[in-house]
């Protein structure tokens, strides 16, 4: 009698500790493959954001250095979508109105 | 108008009045000097105003713009003071682009040409780079010989002016010594001897000459009007000769900054390339 309640009791260990092991190896199967498929997620996430952050930094760059603008096609494909020429326009702008007074100054003499 | 903005207003304006009176049998006679030296009250005797009042004569700076009084076919023009201001002496300038004949009035009484009127012939020595086209145009008047006592000082004086003038435009100009003043009270007295010494009908002489030629004023205006397009074709053919040469430099630096950024697209690709990689890698 006096090893009864002994006996249930250790019963009773045993019987949580064989649930513990169950619960731990299967849990422990589950979670290897999920960190690594949210770690191979993270480190995508990580290159994306790379890439999206050095194409602005470009864009911006080219922007500032190149006066121009340029815009990527395929994901690592670059074509330049338009580049500055607003001194080469008023340069012209300004040839044309010269040419034009020089043309007023000829007509006058010739009148 | 695209003549009106490379010319500037102002001469735009000028060319365009020498353009409509250059055929006009009107005689533009335009009066220059300092202010004080009598030029209002020159004009008012050579159009027999005998109030002296048409043209105002102060003791104060009175008139501040060119102001024209005609009298049969010539025209009169008063000018603000030379030593005044610098836009003033632009303004007198104007008036001269667009005159038959310039009378350079100096009061005898200070004198030789004073630092101011130097200053200002030779401000007009720049701007005429002929100097015998504007010696032939123009007649120094002596003013106010009626406060000098002595004929032999007005002489010296005259001889010291001719000296100044050759001095600055290399020859010699017309000189004429007399009193507006004296001409006036004459008139107004009737005392022709007044008249007579006052000189003023020699100035009038010169005048009558240059209205008894309209031919060769015309002829004159033409050919200055002429050289006034020429000169402007000339700095507009150098403005377009300048701006060429901008445009050309404004291609090459576009061609070089195209080169440079094909560079810069290159290594960006490159980069781009492998950050993709890895992204496919992981």
């Amino acid at each position: 009698m006096f090893w009864l309640p002994i006996l249930i009791g250790g019963g009773i260990v045993c019987a949580l500790l064989s649930d513990d092991d169950d619960s731990s190896s299967s849990s422990s199967s589950y979670d290897y493959e999920a960190d690594r498929r949210r770690e191979k997620e993270r480190q995508r996430s990580n290159v994306r954001d790379d890439i999206a952050s050095y194409k602005s930094q470009v864009k911006a760059s080219c922007r500032q250095r190149f006066n121009a603008e340029i815009d990527f096609v395929n994901n690592s494909q670059v074509q330049i979508s338009k580049i500055d020429e607003s001194k080469i326009e008023k340069c012209q702008e300004e040839n044309l109105t010269l040419l034009k007074a020089l043309k007023e100054l000829e007509n006058l003499k010739r009148a | 108008m695209s003549l009106e903005k490379y010319i500037g207003n102002e001469n735009y304006e000028s060319l365009k009045q020498r353009w409509q009176t250059s055929n006009s049998d009107n005689i533009k006679v335009t009066c220059i000097g300092s202010y004080n030296n009598g030029k209002s009250s020159l004009l008012n005797a050579l159009i027999d105003d005998l109030e002296n009042s048409t043209f105002k004569v102060s003791d104060n700076r009175e008139t501040r713009l060119n102001k024209e009084v005609q009298k049969g076919n010539l025209i009169y023009v008063d000018t603000p003071g030379l030593n005044a201001r610098i836009e003033d002496n632009e303004k007198v300038y104007q008036a001269l682009q667009n005159s038959d004949l310039n009378l350079f009035v100096h009061n005898i009484t200070t004198g030789e040409l004073t630092k101011a009127e130097v200053d200002f012939l030779l401000y007009l020595k720049e701007k005429y780079p002929n100097n015998k086209d504007f010696l032939e145009n123009i007649i120094f008047v002596l003013s106010q010989i009626d406060e000098m006592q002595d004929e032999e000082n007005i002489k010296r004086t005259e001889e010291k002016i001719q000296e100044q003038i050759k001095n600055i435009f290399g020859s010699k100009a017309k000189i004429l010594s007399l009193s507006s003043l004296r001409y006036i009270k004459g008139k107004n007295e009737g005392k022709n001897l007044l008249i007579k010494k006052s000189k003023l009908e020699d100035l009038k002489a010169e005048l009558s000459k240059v209205t008894n030629n309209l031919k060769a004023v015309k002829k004159a205006r033409q050919k200055k009007l002429l050289k006034f397009i020429e000169d402007y074709e000339d700095k507009l053919r150098k403005q377009i000769r300048e701006n060429g040469e901008l445009l050309k430099a404004a291609q090459r630096e576009k061609e070089d900054r195209k080169v440079s950024l094909a560079m810069e697209i290159s290594n960006i690709e490159a980069n781009l390339a492998n950050k993709y990689q890895q992204l496919r890698n992981i």
